[in-house]
């Protein structure tokens, strides 16, 4: 596999000189603080590998795994060596030696690629806490009894609804809209804020953008980022076929991760109709930036907010201007700009829990920069950043609540009545 | 695990040994293109641990290379004969921050950059500026003798090291300098150890000079037809009692790469263009530049921009910053050199630079601190293409021997290490060599601290 995707990997590793640029930036090394947790070491491993002199040993797969894919590296390398691609397929690679954790393998192949299973999945998570399970659970000391941090992860889990928002949620479109979008939901919004997903609905009515929920499965990101490719593709075809039937103008995401991998396909599929696909995919910000004229009818919300950017989002879909240019529109909204806020917060899709600790180092100077600014919210672009960052939030005893931009866009609306 | 790496455990412990192939890797390399595979890696937390390392490695007849942030460009990180890396990031605690005495403690695993916001924070400044600053460690900065642009009117590393505290060959501890700016209590061992590369001490303190904070500074640039007026510009601006805090050129090809790649509007048909940056008081600034300004114009400069905010500061800076990315778009190899000169000899130096990049049908982006002398020819190549690597290699030989005959140097703040090695005697000719080796040899004389750096060749263990 490394050797069909060769002669690209090949030139990015010729491309990285060795300053040294990535120890300025990157998180993981930032806690770690030896060579082998940043991304210089990884290319220079990467490259070892091609050479012959290294192997796919265990401490291999732990070097590549300790990756949050957040692209600061590349943002910083003054030759711009995709880092985030070598990564991948060094994992892409172990994955299909079969090393990759068999937990991880039967999530990804049996709960991602069927609707129904999620759809369970979240159902059994939402009893979980509903029916008092949780509470008895956490009461008990139980997870604590067997390992301190298993008790810890379990508050990572998210606050699971119990009917899946597509299912939910009636479409009232505008009798003349001025542009149809599909509306990529993810599943982060399909199971768990869905209150993003109604601000999605609220903000598009307001601006006269009729809107379509498509059939759609996981775009494929946790497969992805796993080296799982099979199961990427697989996802991919299922959601191209289906949003392409819609022949809507936009399709748009409120999730930077979704987002990324949708614009993303090209690169693990074939086709014209793939290229289409993803050149209509716009995050919700910057759609409404560049797409409506969103500033019409809003009210005051007079909220001292900061924001943090997701990695997805600034370094992987160049969105960091807009969301700042909506939260600045809303009358009475004081914005502050918090330090670093665009370093990862650690969350990184299921890193928080493969790598609990390091990733609550990380969390912590996140949490640091926004108690610094004295925000009474925190705004982002990311539901996987959100749950991480409510977390952080709540674990260090300041519990300030985090939204979507969306939902402060679809507030300011409200206040308007 | 390998007998070695299990008595380094015994010294610091498990976690801070690094002997897997994978980790041996992530330690092989610097700056550089060159690598050696260490035998394993330590990271010690403090001087009692690297003494204890050293003692070990005494017994063992085992070679140790000491390492910062390895982002070295002449190869001294570089475990070329395995044996022990020493990272040293690890001890990175800013011991102490003296207002009074206007000096810092620092360990040697200190970031640059934070040390620079640490003091500026408190109103006072550590000039020396690599530009490898956020990255790079103090203790490689004093095994380089680090300098940067500010170097011209602020000196180079030396010249901020009153004390440091070093761990010798054998484990021994040695302290010398001091607190104070006035010492001449014997030999002067602070420069000694400075600019040492790793080969007789590991540098485990360091006592650091510091200044005032700049109140202010302000930024021009300007554009020349050829290379002499920019360099009688030079001249001219130092010659009228003004030293600049940074001025640097870059010349017609980098400016072309930049420009390719920046698309900001710098002017393809000029021959150079300098950068000047003044500093000083807020009341004396704008008379600064006044005058630097009146001496870019009258030495036939066509277009001179003066940057009024920070953020035009920055933009004028934009093009100088990108020279790296820019260049290696051109070619993905790029071999940068620091030979230096006399900045009388600036002109002289670019002309035969230029020679030599059409003699062996090379792209040589010349660019650096043209007001010390200090240029950086960049050579770019690609390293897969042998027959294009041996021209490289004859052209490299030509620049150092150009730099020589006319009153410069081999290296101006990169070091020797292993790139410039064979061409040392040429300038120290062979009583400094003698001397050198004798320092050497008195100081490790089991030859077990950085073998092969700066003195060449392959110093087998004793």
């Amino acid at each position: 596999m490394l050797n069909k995707a060769g002669a690209k990997i090949r030139h990015q590793i010729d491309r990285c000189s060795k300053c040294g640029s990535c120890r300025d930036v990157c998180p993981v090394f930032g806690e770690m603080g030896a060579e082998p947790w940043v991304a210089r070491a990884r290319v220079q491993l990467l490259n070892a590998i091609l050479e012959g002199k290294a192997g796919f040993s265990d401490r291999m797969a732990e070097i590549m795994e300790a990756c949050l894919l957040c692209k600061a590296c590349v943002a910083n390398c003054p030759n711009g060596v995709q880092v985030d691609v070598l990564v991948l397929a060094a994992r892409a690679e172990m994955a299909a030696r079969g090393s990759m954790s068999p937990v991880k393998k039967a999530v990804l192949r049996n709960v991602l690629r069927s609707g129904r299973r999620l759809d369970l999945a979240a159902r059994l998570l939402s009893a979980y806490r509903s029916t008092g399970l949780q509470r008895g659970v956490r009461r008990s000391g139980l997870l604590g009894a067997l390992s301190k941090k298993l008790a810890l992860k379990e508050k990572l889990i998210p606050p699971v609804r119990p009917v899946p928002f597509r299912q939910r949620m009636r479409l009232s479109n505008p009798e003349k809209p001025l542009l149809h979008v599909a509306y990529f939901t993810g599943c982060m919004t399909q199971y768990v804020y869905q209150e993003t997903g109604e601000a999605v609905l609220h903000v598009l009515r307001e601006n006269g953008v009729a809107v379509s929920l498509p059939e759609q499965c996981c775009c494929g990101m946790p497969a992805w980022a796993a080296g799982d490719l099979e199961t990427a593709r697989e996802l991919a075809q299922r959601n191209v076929e289906s949003f392409m039937k819609m022949g809507a103008d936009y399709i748009i995401t409120d999730c930077a991760s979704c987002g990324e991998m949708l614009r993303h396909y090209p690169e693990i599929l074939e086709g014209e109709t793939v290229r289409e696909f993803s050149a209509k995919v716009q995050d919700i910000s910057r759609f409404l930036v560049n797409n409506t004229d969103f500033r019409r009818g809003l009210g005051e919300v007079p909220l001292l907010v900061t924001y943090h950017d997701p990695c997805h989002l600034k370094r992987g879909q160049g969105v960091c201007a807009e969301p700042r240019e909506i939260l600045k529109s809303i009358p009475g909204l004081k914005f502050l700009e918090m330090a670093e806020a665009d370093r990862c917060c650690g969350s990184a899709g299921s890193f928080n829990l493969t790598h609990y600790d390091l990733s609550m180092k990380v969390l912590e100077r996140k949490v640091e920069n926004i108690t610094g600014t004295g925000a009474e919210m925190v705004v982002t672009g990311c539901p996987s950043c959100r749950l991480q960052i409510e977390y952080g939030l709540r674990e260090s005893g300041k519990p300030l609540p985090v939204v979507h931009t969306v939902e402060l866009l679809s507030r300011a609306y409200k206040a308007n009545r | 695990m390998d007998i070695l790496a299990k008595q380094l455990v015994n010294i610091v412990g498990k976690d801070k040994v690094l002997a897997t192939i994978e980790d041996r890797i992530c330690y092989s390399y610097d700056g550089t293109f060159k690598t050696g595979l260490p035998r394993v890696v330590v990271r010690p937390v403090s001087t009692r641990e690297v003494s204890a390392i050293m003692k070990l490695a005494c017994k063992e007849r085992v070679p140790v290379v000491p390492r910062g942030a390895g982002t070295g460009l002449s190869g001294g990180a570089v475990p070329t004969e395995g044996g022990i890396v020493i990272d040293l990031t690890a001890m990175n605690n800013i011991v102490r921050l003296d207002n009074t005495n206007m000096m810092a403690v620092v360990e040697p695993g200190v970031v640059t950059a934070h040390l620079h916001r640490a003091v500026e924070k408190v109103g006072l400044f550590y000039p020396p500026d690599p530009s490898s600053a956020n990255i790079s460690t103090i203790g490689g900065n004093i095994a380089e003798c680090a300098g940067g642009p500010r170097g011209l009117k602020y000196g180079v590393t030396r010249d901020y090291v009153m004390g440091l505290e070093v761990v010798l060959a054998d484990g021994e501890v040695l302290v010398c300098g001091g607190e104070t700016v006035k010492n001449v209590t014997g030999y002067d061992l602070c420069r000694l150890f400075t600019g040492s590369e790793g080969t007789i001490g590991v540098i485990t303190r360091a006592n650091l000079r510091l200044i005032p904070k700049p109140q202010a500074k302000k930024t021009i640039r300007t554009e020349f037809k050829t290379i002499d007026e920019a360099a009688e510009t030079i001249t001219a601006v130092l010659g009228a009692g003004i030293v600049p805090v940074a001025l640097e050129i870059m010349d017609d090809v980098t400016i072309r790469c930049v420009e390719n790649f920046l698309r900001i509007g710098l002017p393809l048909d000029a021959a150079a263009m300098l950068l000047i940056e003044a500093d000083g008081p807020v009341e004396a600034l704008p008379a600064q530049v006044e005058a630097i300004v009146a001496i870019c114009r009258r030495n036939g400069a066509a277009r001179v921009k003066v940057a009024s905010t920070e953020a035009e500061s920055a933009e004028l800076w934009r093009a100088r910053k990108a020279v790296s990315p820019a260049v290696v778009q051109v070619k993905p190899t790029k071999i940068s050199e620091d030979a230096t000169v006399p900045r009388s000899n600036v002109p002289a130096m670019i002309r035969r630079l230029k020679e030599i990049a059409a003699k062996y049908r090379l792209d040589i982006a010349i660019f650096g601190h043209a007001g010390d002398g200090n240029l950086h020819p960049n050579i770019l190549a690609d390293k897969n293409n042998p027959e294009e690597m041996e021209r490289v290699e004859a052209a490299i030989e030509e620049i150092f021997s150009a730099a020589l005959s006319l009153g410069g140097t081999l290296s101006g703040e990169h070091g020797i290490g292993i790139l410039k090695a064979p061409f040392l005697e040429k300038e120290a000719g062979k009583a400094g060599m003698a001397v050198m080796r004798q320092i050497k040899d008195a100081l490790d004389p089991l030859g077990i601290l950085n073998p092969g750096k700066i003195f060449g060749g392959y110093t087998r263990v004793k």
